[in-house]
């Protein structure tokens, strides 16, 4: 766990500064549920830049492929999007497990092109969030950790960052989980 | 250098892919600077690319020239061939084609899905050849010139990058193609560009941490690889053929020892 090194608050600031930070857009008129593209208009593209900074803020790896792909890649291609670019009923479930209320509204058959639009400053949070709470109890050193600048954790010793598993290790590990529990993609 | 400016792209018509941002926004300008009129294509109709597809044909109209921005994604043959029947609906006719859109997914080689594989194709190289195929009647009419834009990817290996041997296809296309419509009067060429800070700048320091290392200096900026566009486009370039022109501030000389700070 991230023993709460990093704060709800303090991620969801950062979040909403490299929004500010890419787009040029007022970090004050950003909201937590705002859609990056539909409501702040953000390129997909410029979706690296905001990973990036978060990145470099965070000293963590975020995802570089989004969830569904690695359904695909782990389960097969076409399970989680169609032939037709579409999100499928087991893809359209994965989100609704993966984004909670970001995802509430989502039928089958969205095409995959509008999925950037579900990205918020909520979801990018929980994303770092996520990462972070793969933090182990102790560092290398044995010893605690802290977080240096608010945003970095490093061992309290010896100032060594902690390593950390990337992004995509974090949304594959959690499929995995949601395969054990619930079977989605054995049929 | 304040070179007086040649008068031979003054009222050419020119189509830029992929033309909203990045080097192709910047290759738009270097002809809208030299009075052409410009058909902007660009592949997303929505928000902030749309928007500034449109801001960049105003400022490409300030040169002199007309401008229209064009949605097309060149992977679809029908949506190219609307493309091109809109420019000549426009302007009636078409002098320089510049194949500047590529599209990638970045993932190392064994995790690409069959749909990547197809977009990378689709978009890389069958939809260069598309475009090439419908401008052809076009630039035959007055002779024309064609200019592909690739990068070090075609000759080096670069993680993740399956662009790279898209974008070597593209090169080799470029020999065929330069002999194949010589008596035409259009000429094919490409420039082969170094790493420049765009989009695809902003993936690759994500895989490769260590880019953050390159000194500044072997970074070459949009303008520059437009300027190179423009001459073998040009009048001055009449006499070169089917060539790939690297424009890398030397960074591929380096090969073989470490690039010195």
């Amino acid at each position: 766990m991230s023993q709460n090194l990093v704060s709800d608050d303090t991620i969801l600031e950062e979040v909403k500064k490299a929004i500010a930070h890419t787009t040029g857009i007022d970090e004050e008129t950003i909201e937590p549920d705002s859609s990056l593209v539909d409501d702040l208009g953000v390129l997909s593209l410029d979706f690296l830049d905001v990973n990036f900074r978060l990145e470099q803020v965070f000293g963590i790896k975020m995802a570089r492929n989004f969830v569904l792909e690695h359904v695909e890649e782990m389960f097969g291609e076409g399970v989680a999007i169609d032939e037709e670019s579409e999100v499928t009923e087991t893809g359209v479930e994965v989100l609704k497990l993966r984004l909670n209320e970001a995802a509430a509204d989502l039928e089958p058959g969205i095409p995959v092109d509008e999925l950037p639009a579900l990205v918020t400053p909520k979801t990018l949070a929980g994303a770092v969030r996520d990462v972070l709470d793969c933090l182990p109890e102790k560092s290398p050193a044995g010893a605690d950790w802290k977080a240096e600048d608010g945003t970095r954790i490093v061992c309290a010793q010896t100032n060594e960052p902690a390593a950390l598993p990337s992004g995509d290790d974090v949304v594959q590990n959690w499929l995995n989980r949601v395969q054990e529990e619930r079977g989605l993609f054995s049929s | 250098m304040n070179a007086p400016e040649p008068a031979d792209m003054k009222d050419k018509v020119v189509l830029v892919t992929g033309a909203s941002r990045g080097i192709g926004a910047a290759i738009a300008r270097r002809f809208a600077r030299a009075g052409a009129h410009l058909a902007l294509n660009h592949r997303d109709g929505k928000g902030r690319s749309a928007r500034m597809a449109d801001e960049l044909c105003r400022e490409a109209e300030a040169g002199g020239g007309r401008a229209v921005a064009i949605l097309a994604d060149i992977s679809k043959k029908d949506a190219v061939k609307t493309m091109f029947a809109q420019v000549e609906a426009e302007f009636g006719r078409l002098d320089v084609l510049v194949l500047n859109a590529a599209r990638a997914p970045f993932k190392p080689w064994e995790k690409l899905l069959e749909r990547d594989l197809r977009l990378l194709v689709e978009t890389n190289f069958l939809g260069n050849v598309f475009c090439l195929q419908e401008a052809l009647p076009l630039l035959s009419r007055r002779g024309g010139a064609v200019v592909f834009i690739s990068s070090l990817g075609s000759r080096f290996y670069i993680p993740e990058y399956s662009l790279g041997p898209m974008k070597a296809a593209m090169e080799a296309a470029v020999r065929h193609w330069a002999e194949s419509f010589d008596e035409r009067g259009v000429s094919v060429n490409a420039v082969c560009a170094g790493p420049v800070k765009t989009d695809s700048y902003k993936m690759l320091r994500m895989i490769q941490p260590e880019l953050a290392d390159l000194p500044e200096r072997y970074f070459v900026t949009p303008e520059e690889v437009a300027e190179s566009v423009y001459f073998l486009a040009g009048a001055g370039a009449a006499s070169i053929r089917g060539q790939t022109l690297v424009v890398d501030r030397g960074l591929s000389n380096q090969t073989g020892r470490p690039p010195g700070k």
